[in-house]
């Protein structure tokens, strides 16, 4: 059962590298499981995998280009959606204008209710304005 | 021709532990792991998989060999090794230049030199 999971271990490693060295450590595997520990061949082995994907099979150049093509997309989703900020503005005054157009007959017929709506309207813009 | 071995150098602690453990025979992977256990005291235990990382650098950079030779009553799985003359050089340029990093050591923290 052990030797599987080392095997399985080792057949993980980049094909190369397996190739090369999977038989021998195979069999270090069943002379030295008893003496150094099952346990330690595994972290070891583990260790290895990690190292052969990440240094030896040149991966880390793609994990260093991927990190180095997320970070300008970052960075214009952030200006993106910093520059949106004034057009939602912009919105919010427009919606004022639609409102005056629409409620023309009401701010007619009741002037002052026309009036205390728009002075909500003006300081919901104010508190937009201030807090960004 | 003077060999340039500024760019092999410093080993690693692996590398030159390997190195030491071939330097008197040649030996399989397995043999390599009890031999650097025993040169230092069982402090530094070197695993098959940082064993055969640090062998297949030590192979292309031609410090190291298999030799074509072997014994037929072998484990057909176990594979020798064998220090090369550039291996050996190298070797002998980091002993230099490791005594002189004790030498200096010593001189500062003023620690006499042990006897025998």
């Amino acid at each position: 059962m052990m030797r599987r999971v080392y095997r399985c271990l080792l057949w993980l490693h980049p094909a190369a590298f397996r190739r090369q060295f999977e038989e021998e450590m195979l069999w270090i595997f069943d002379e030295a499981a008893d003496a150094c520990g099952a346990a330690a061949l595994f972290s070891d082995a583990s260790v290895s995998l990690v190292r052969q994907w990440l240094l030896r099979s040149g991966l880390w150049m793609w994990v260093v280009a991927g990190i180095a093509g997320i970070i300008p997309l970052i960075i214009a989703f952030g200006r993106l959606a910093i520059r949106r900020l004034p057009k939602a503005f912009a919105r919010r005054e427009g919606q004022i204008s639609f409102w005056i157009v629409d409620h023309s007959p009401t701010i007619a017929g009741n002037p002052e209710l026309a009036e205390s709506e728009l002075l909500n309207m003006e300081f919901a813009r104010c508190k937009y304005a201030t807090t960004g | 021709m003077k060999e340039d071995f500024d760019k092999f150098l410093p080993l690693s602690p692996a590398a030159l532990h390997i190195l030491l453990a071939l330097v008197s025979e040649d030996r399989h992977g397995y043999g390599i792991m009890q031999e650097v256990g025993r040169q230092s005291v069982n402090r530094y235990k070197l695993g098959p998989g940082t064993l055969y990382d640090n062998l297949e650098k030590l192979l292309n950079q031609g410090m190291v060999e298999e030799p074509t030779r072997r014994c037929l009553a072998d484990d057909p799985r176990r594979r020798y090794y064998r220090l090369t003359g550039f291996g050996r050089r190298l070797l002998a340029t980091e002993i230099t230049r490791l005594e002189g990093v004790v030498r200096k050591a010593r001189s500062h923290l003023r620690v006499r030199p042990e006897k025998g």
